[in-house]
């Protein structure tokens, strides 16, 4: 099997880009129209979660800022737009950019002192947060607002609209409509680190004084970063809601904040696709692991259910292993065996003499391993 | 104007007990190739922290182009004209050699979260930035690994990728500490032939630490000699040259 070549941006290139994302769009489309409701609830829940490993990426995969306290943010989102819906009467999409600019001011405003500490120490500080936020939540001076311990419903209305070509039940409604927002937050993401500012923060995660001698400001970048972080970890609160109607003190704790990193690592930090499979991870890799520990020989029914957080983290510990780097990078280094991206060489390049031809050079990752 | 491009005047600069400078003057004309050695510990790259606004010295001013360095944080110092490398590296290995030499420009570009998320002006931008980042490669014949991941590269080649960052920031002062390290004979005979290219094709003033005398000699328009932080020549190669106390301060080292 020969190495195929192909020219970023070349017809080649397009074909295969419009090949992948309409088969993404295809399979959303087919599970959209043939999954029960149960099921639909779950394919739900991946599109919100994955926006929230989108924003844990931003800050620990691209930043190297270890803010692990993010499940904070996600439950601030759902809360948000639990309460602005039920009580104040504020449609669900106009809760949305609320929920984002709240999110971001708030992490912006957390960024600060994170300027100041790294590390473990940064780890462990907003991992306070997170362990802080039930107790927030279940605060009697908030419980008119946020329903004490019991949490809060909102039951939002979303039904699928009349010009639709076809028809859908309203939970796969709910599905198309995440997977539509999860899917413009991936673009904007994205673009984002394809780009100057993609490069300064991921410079700054490298060497911090290499960037700021290169006129890369650490302190704005990084709580910038800070910011967007957190506004997509509240967005990814708030799409929750559409999917799961109730919002509890541990819907922002320690347990949401462990599978958060959980799904990051086994996407793969430092990608943006990682963020999907760490979606897909997150919702069913528990499930999963049930089901397997319950086939274990030797194990009864009932000891596999006990037995099934072992085996998930078994599965854990194997991924961590086999692929390093997470799923996106290893099936990157597989496709690496059979196609390689060659970048455009820029157009106005001078004809220089003394250079050598161009010999076929790996892809360029835009996207960190 | 007449004034000197760089002008370090009485800079002090201690760690606890130890004085890494000692009220250190002396200037930088324009377009002038400086050579700036001296021994092991000497202070050179601890000058070089100083100008790039990575440490604050304890006393002392430093003047670029009349104006006051020390009140400038590190991350303008690439905006006002000053870039450098180091001596150690420091490079972004996750990036490509490419994105690197982009980094460099950072300060000369504008796009920021929301232009660049809902690309705004990415495109023009980044494509000029691409396509500089390749002439810079190409001039300094590092087209082959433009595309290619710093991390495992070898020191030497990070050496002259440092120097392309360097230069896409287009300084008016570049600083470098020790091009030449890692670099064999010949490599070394080349590198100064494309240093004082780049001093005439991109209208700089170089300030160089150098351990390699032959390249430094041959290369400055003045020297400036440390030694254990203070100043103990300064002058034309030849004049530093015969000095006794550069001769005093290099003896036993087996550099001269
Ligand atoms: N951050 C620091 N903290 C403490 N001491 C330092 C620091 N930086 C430099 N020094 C000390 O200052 C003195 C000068 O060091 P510097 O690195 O400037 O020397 P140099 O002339 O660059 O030497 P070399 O040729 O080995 O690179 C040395 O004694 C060094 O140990
Ligand atoms: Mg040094």
């Amino acid at each position: 099997m020969t190495t195929r070549t192909i020219q970023h941006g070349s017809t080649e290139h397009r074909i295969w880009q419009v090949l992948l994302y309409g088969g993404i769009a295809a399979v959303v489309l087919a599970i959209a129209l043939t999954q029960p409701d149960y099921r639909m609830a779950q394919f739900s829940a991946v599109a919100a979660w994955s926006v929230a490993l989108l924003g844990m990426n931003l800050i620990i995969g691209y930043g190297g800022q270890m803010a692990l306290g993010h499940s904070a943010f996600f439950g601030f989102g759902s809360y948000l737009t639990a309460i602005l819906y039920a009580d104040y009467g504020v449609s669900f999409v106009g809760t949305l950019p609320i929920s984002a600019l709240a999110g971001a001011a708030i992490g912006f405003l957390l960024g600060l002192p994170a300027l100041r500490i790294s590390g473990l120490y940064l780890a462990l500080v907003t991992l306070a947060l997170a362990l802080a936020f039930p107790a927030i939540a279940k605060m009697d001076q908030l419980s008119a607002l946020t329903g004490g311990a019991n949490g809060k419903l909102a039951y939002i209305q979303w039904l699928p609209p009349t010009w639709l070509p076809f028809t859908v039940t309203s939970a796969a409604w709910v599905f198309l409509t995440l997977s539509a927002f999860a899917a413009v937050l991936f673009l904007l993401a994205s673009n984002a680190m394809r780009s100057r500012v993609g490069r300064a923060v991921v410079a700054l995660r490298d060497n911090q004084i290499g960037a700021a001698v290169s006129g890369v400001h650490p302190a704005t970048w990084k709580t910038s970063t800070f910011a967007v972080s957190a506004a997509y970890a509240s967005l990814a609160g708030s799409l929750m809601m559409l999917a799961v109607p109730i919002v509890t003190p541990d819907s922002g704790g320690f347990l949401v904040a462990v599978t958060l990193i959980t799904g990051m690592v086994i996407g793969g930090a430092g990608t943006i696709s990682g963020a999907v499979i760490g979606g897909v991870a997150v919702v069913w890799l528990p499930e999963l692991s049930k089901h397997w520990a319950g086939a274990l020989p030797l194990v009864s029914e009932s000891d596999g259910t006990a037995l099934s957080t072992a085996v998930y983290g078994a599965v854990l510990i194997l991924v961590v292993f086999v692929m390093p780097g997470g799923v996106v990078t290893f099936v990157r280094r597989l496709r690496a065996r059979f196609v390689v991206v060659v970048p455009q060489v820029p157009a106005t390049s001078p004809p220089v003499a003394h250079a050598a031809p161009l010999s076929p050079t790996p892809e360029l990752e835009m996207e960190r391993p | 104007m007449d004034m000197a491009l760089l002008a370090v005047d009485d800079v002090t600069v201690r760690f606890g007990g130890i004085v890494a400078l000692s009220d250190l003057s002396f200037e930088v004309e324009r377009g002038q190739i400086c050579g700036l050695i001296g021994p092991n510990g000497a202070g050179k790259t601890t000058l070089f922290n100083c100008v790039s606004r990575v440490y604050q010295p304890t006393s002392g001013s430093i003047f670029f182009d009349g104006e006051d360095l020390l009140s400038v944080p590190a991350w303008r110092t690439a905006a006002k004209g000053i870039a450098r490398t180091f001596q150690n590296l420091a490079l972004f290995p996750t990036m490509t050699v490419a994105e690197n030499v982009m980094v460099g420009a950072h300060a000369a570009s504008r796009q920021n979260w929301l232009t660049a998320a809902l690309r705004l002006r990415t495109h023009r931008e980044d494509d000029q930035l691409r396509s500089q980042a390749w002439e810079l490669l190409t001039y300094l014949g590092l087209q082959d690994i433009a595309f290619r991941p710093c991390a495992g590269l070898p020191f030497g080649t990070l050496k002259r990728v440092e120097i392309a960052r360097a230069l896409a920031a287009r300084p008016r002062l570049l600083l470098l500490d020790e091009p030449a390290s890692g670099l064999t004979h010949a490599e070394v005979a080349e590198l100064a032939d494309t240093l004082r290219a780049i001093r005439s094709d991109f209208d700089l003033t170089i300030l160089l630490v150098e351990h390699h005398m032959q390249m430094v000699m041959g290369l400055s328009d003045n020297v400036v000699v440390l030694d254990f932080g203070k100043k103990i020549a300064d002058g034309t190669p030849a004049l530093v040259r015969e000095d006794p106390a550069v001769v005093e301060a290099y003896l036993g080292s087996g550099v001269a």
